[in-house]
């Protein structure tokens, strides 16, 4: 009985990653046409960015480093997204997040915990206030989200430019073009092992998953909100307040995404960097990583890892082979028109079709 | 600070400038929105077109009309992929154009990384512009023909395009046709006519006008290629459409709104209002200009419906 209910979840594991997989075999086949048509090795280059990525105990580490703030842009996504409110703002709540986060955490003056504690709390806020400004426009304007949230993120980008510019500027900068805040000296958060890069934004970042997953699977909210994005004149008729759930659902996402510029912040950067969150495109990755899952939670953890790997991959080749580290983007663009597209879902669906048809 | 009419046709011609690739994009949206796609891919298609074109101008030694022919391939390409995706692989629109958005903002800089070995900017001598085209009243009137200094055959066309693209979906029967998919797409079918022919058509073809508002910010009033050159204005081109009702001629007067904003935007970064700022000034324009439309448009329908109450009660 134990063998056969393991089996079931094994085929059910398959089912579900078997997309995800084909999408990702096709993104690396694209990718190495384009490298062998600018006259580079495919296979030496492809197989110089898994191991880039993924290989060694450095690669582990400072792919590990770099999906922190992934998961948590893909964990906002998957909450907005999969309940039926395609927002792209997580970019501006980041920007906000990791601003306040720097602000804080570098002026604060008491015990180095409490100041992490502020530094995430403040940039939760600012990233859910964000969050919930454009929720409003959307709500009472008629507007589409997707607008409103690509707008306000533009409009952060440009205000952060503007403050680290002119207000917060790092006073001990030694070059004069550098748009970055002061170093934060005390409230960081550690790294996990003294000699790897990845820090305890991580352990944080899977505790977000968990809750995340919990919320959504386990509460009546997270049933509603799901049912919502999956069909919402349905869960309307049942009894699902639809712009409650927005607010919320909004609210909650824009809070998990300031986290993760703060976490960048306190973990990784220790100052806000102009363009720090929108160079490295943590955003569109989280979104990516959400839709390779299929809005799930431990999903978008497992997806947002191996886009972070193919990122610190593609810029491990960039330095040794010369080969530009957008190919990364390249492959992650592919592997979202495939899974989008569907039409491996009605293949298989045909099968099945001309099974039962071949069966009568 | 004295406003002189140097200074004015200055920002009127600007604004003529500025206004042409968010017309053209509005234009590819809003007859994308009649036959019922939503087509968000505008800033991945402008943004390759607008690489394209600097790559076949270096290459061809200056030949602009080679240049405008490879913009407007790529973004054809473009949009034929997408509509391919989209209309007959059912991807979700959203997700797609977001794709080729973000796609398309890797492979320019991917190619010119292989092209011009740099990943922020390129310009170089040998690249042609378009043409400047001179008004035929410019020594009769000179003050007038300062007004639409610095346009290319580009910026006229867009506003020919607005006219044609008019006549075509209210005037023609294909238009009509056009227009009954996005009404009602089942009754359109029931009728005969093949919705995903006229989708397919409609979405490639509006790549053609990405193609040239993509040409425009790479070879109008500057010669270039900057990464990420389109900055969004794909996606302002969309709120143009929605506020203009997707009607084209609505399209143009939102575009008009967007040109302004760009220009003062622009001007202002001579002035000692800080850059950081002025750039922000078209995106929070766009906003308000939602919020505004919405207010406008409810208020209308509200008077609409208190006149008809009160004609029942003369009734």
């Amino acid at each position: 009985m134990n063998k056969k209910s393991l089996l079931q979840y094994l085929t059910k594991l398959w089912l579900s990653i078997r997309i995800p997989l084909i999408a990702i075999a096709v993104g690396f086949l694209v990718g190495g046409v384009i490298i062998t048509i600018t006259g580079k090795n495919p296979l030496t280059t492809i197989s110089g960015m898994i191991r880039g990525g993924f290989l060694t105990d450095k690669a582990i580490a400072s792919t590990l480093n770099r999906s922190t703030p992934i998961i948590f842009a893909g964990l906002a996504a998957a909450l907005a997204w999969g309940s039926g409110y395609p927002s792209l703002g997580a970019q501006g709540q980041m920007i906000i997040g990791a601003l306040t986060a720097a602000i804080i955490a570098a002026t604060f003056p008491g015990p180095a915990w409490l100041g992490v504690l502020l530094a995430i709390l403040g940039a939760m806020i600012v990233g859910m206030l964000y969050s919930l400004l454009g929720a409003f426009i959307t709500a009472n304007f008629h507007a589409y989200l997707l607008i409103v949230t690509l707008m306000m993120n533009y409009i952060a980008d440009y205000s952060a430019k503007y403050l680290t510019t002119y207000i917060f500027r790092d006073p001990n900068a030694a070059d004069n073009l550098a748009v970055q805040t002061a170093k934060i000296e005390n409230a960081i958060l550690p790294r996990i092992l003294s000699n790897y890069v990845v820090h305890y934004g991580f352990v944080i970042a899977v505790i977000a998953v968990i809750a995340v997953n919990f919320m959504m699977k386990h509460t009546s909210f997270g049933y509603k909100a799901r049912m919502n994005g999956l069909n919402p004149s349905f869960a309307e008729y049942g009894g699902v307040e639809s712009k409650m759930t927005m607010y919320k659902m909004l609210m909650i996402s824009g809070a998990l995404a300031g986290l993760g510029g703060a976490v960048e912040v306190l973990g990784s950067k220790f100052r806000y960097i102009d363009a720090m969150i929108t160079s490295p495109g943590f955003s569109w990755s989280g979104v990516v990583a959400s839709i390779m899952s299929n809005y799930s939670a431990v999903g978008t953890f497992v997806s947002s890892i191996f886009l972070a790997g193919i990122a610190i991959g593609g810029s491990s080749i960039e330095v040794s082979m010369g080969v530009a580290s957008e190919i990364t983007t390249i492959i992650e663009g592919v592997i979202t028109m495939l899974i989008t597209a569907q039409f491996l879902i009605q293949h298989s669906k045909k099968k099945r079709l001309r099974k039962v048809v071949d069966q009568k | 600070m004295t406003i002189s009419w140097e200074y004015f046709s200055a920002l009127v011609s600007s604004t003529f400038r500025m206004c042409t690739p968010i017309l053209l994009c509005g234009l590819a949206s809003a007859v994308c929105a009649k036959a019922k796609i939503f087509n968000i891919a505008m800033e991945g298609c402008m943004l390759l077109s607008a690489f394209f074109g600097i790559v076949a101008n270096y290459y061809s030694g200056g030949n602009v009309f080679l240049s405008v022919c490879a913009g407007v391939i790529s973004s054809v390409l473009t949009s034929a992929l997408l509509a391919v995706f989209i209309i007959k692989l059912k991807a979700s629109p959203v997700i797609a154009g977001m794709a080729v958005n973000t796609t398309a903002g890797g492979i320019t800089v991917f190619l010119m990384y292989i092209f011009f070995g740099t990943k922020g900017l390129f310009q170089d001598p040998s690249l042609k512009g378009l043409t400047k085209i001179t008004p035929f009243f410019a020594s009769t009137f000179p003050k007038m023909a300062q007004l639409f200094s610095g346009l290319t055959w580009i910026d006229y066309f867009s506003w020919i395009a607005a006219v044609c693209i008019y006549i075509f979906l209210y005037k023609t029967v294909a238009g009509f046709h056009l227009r009954a998919v996005g009404i009602n797409l089942e009754a359109a079918r029931s009728l005969g006519t093949d919705v995903e022919k006229y989708q397919f058509i409609t979405l490639t073809l509006s790549g053609i006008l990405c193609g040239l508002a993509g040409i425009t910010l790479s070879m109008g009033s500057v010669t270039l290629f900057i990464q990420n050159i389109s900055s969004g204005k794909g996606y302002i081109a969309l709120t143009a459409a929605q506020l203009g009702g997707y009607h084209p001629l609505g399209v143009l007067a939102a575009s008009l709104f967007f040109g302004v904003c760009q220009a003062i935007g622009n001007f202002l970064q001579n002035t000692s209002i800080k850059t950081q700022l002025s750039a922000m000034i078209p995106y929070i324009a766009t906003l308000i200009a939602m919020i505004l439309s919405y207010i406008v448009a409810k208020r209308q329908s509200e008077k609409k419906i208190q006149r008809s109450l009160q004609k029942e009660k003369i009734q």
